[in-house]
């Protein structure tokens, strides 16, 4: 019989799995079909920027500039989310606290900690590809690190720190195991 | 790399002794006794020493022995 950690990490995956097609779709429609940067809802940061730009008049190779810059991040993303799918993957082997499992969550806490740190970034650069056809005075380069930025800088080095103990803790059973 | 070597398979060929029987007698499965003997024991217990030395009928040092880097 299924315990409660394969039954959920099973809808997870799918879940998961999903996820990343979205995403990616999402990402694409942002750059190459959204008319104007406050019109859609993927476009709410570039909304509360309000300024005089629109994504018309935005040549192809600038829209391409822009998929690569937020497609970094959404990179991090993905590597993070199929890490996440094959730990699930591991969960429902019934493989819940081994040296592999540990090294995923490890490898995906890095990630996610790296998504974290270039999210400023990325905004900075994407903010300005998208502002950079603008007539001279009206392009933006703004670095904001608020809040949101520093709460997920905080979690997912929380989360990486956790990993660490985690591999402690599994060090020391192991050791505990092999105590006759 | 040096290590700590655990002569238990010597002492059990001197007291002709079988791994069943040693594991009966100390109270420890026999699974556990073969990590003890195939030096794969991170850690052995003084209660399980003393154990083996009763059963064994032979002293710490006879079980234990250290093997120097090469």
């Amino acid at each position: 019989m299924k315990n409660n950690i394969q039954v959920y990490s099973r809808r997870l995956e799918w879940l998961s799995m999903l996820l990343i097609p979205a995403a990616l779709g999402s990402l694409i429609f942002k750059w190459f079909f959204l008319k104007a940067p406050g019109d859609g809802i993927f476009c709410s940061y570039y909304a509360r920027l309000s300024y005089d730009f629109a994504m018309v008049d935005m040549p192809l190779l600038f829209r391409f500039l822009g998929l690569l810059v937020d497609g970094i991040g959404f990179g991090l993303l993905c590597l993070g989310i199929v890490l996440f799918i094959k730990l699930l993957h591991r969960f429902q082997q019934g493989e819940i606290f081994s040296l592999s499992t540990i090294s995923l969550f490890q490898r995906m806490g890095k990630l996610l900690l790296c998504w974290a740190l270039y999210a400023p970034i990325g905004k900075t650069l994407a903010g300005l590809v998208v502002t950079f056809n603008n007539p001279p005075g009206h392009r933006i380069l703004s670095l904001t690190f608020g809040t949101d930025e520093l709460t997920n800088i905080f979690i997912f080095g929380f989360f990486v720190m956790l990993t660490s103990l985690m591999q402690k803790a599994y060090q020391l059973k192991s050791d505990q195991d092999l105590t006759i | 790399m040096a290590y700590i070597r655990v002569k238990l398979d010597e002492m059990m060929a001197r007291r002709k002794m079988r791994l069943n029987e040693l594991a009966e007698r100390v109270g420890l499965t026999e699974a556990n006794l073969s990590i003890l003997k195939n030096d794969k024991a991170k850690a052995i217990r003084f209660s399980t020493l003393e154990a083996l030395c009763a059963a064994l009928d032979c002293q710490p040092a006879d079980l234990l022995e250290f093997i120097k880097d090469k």
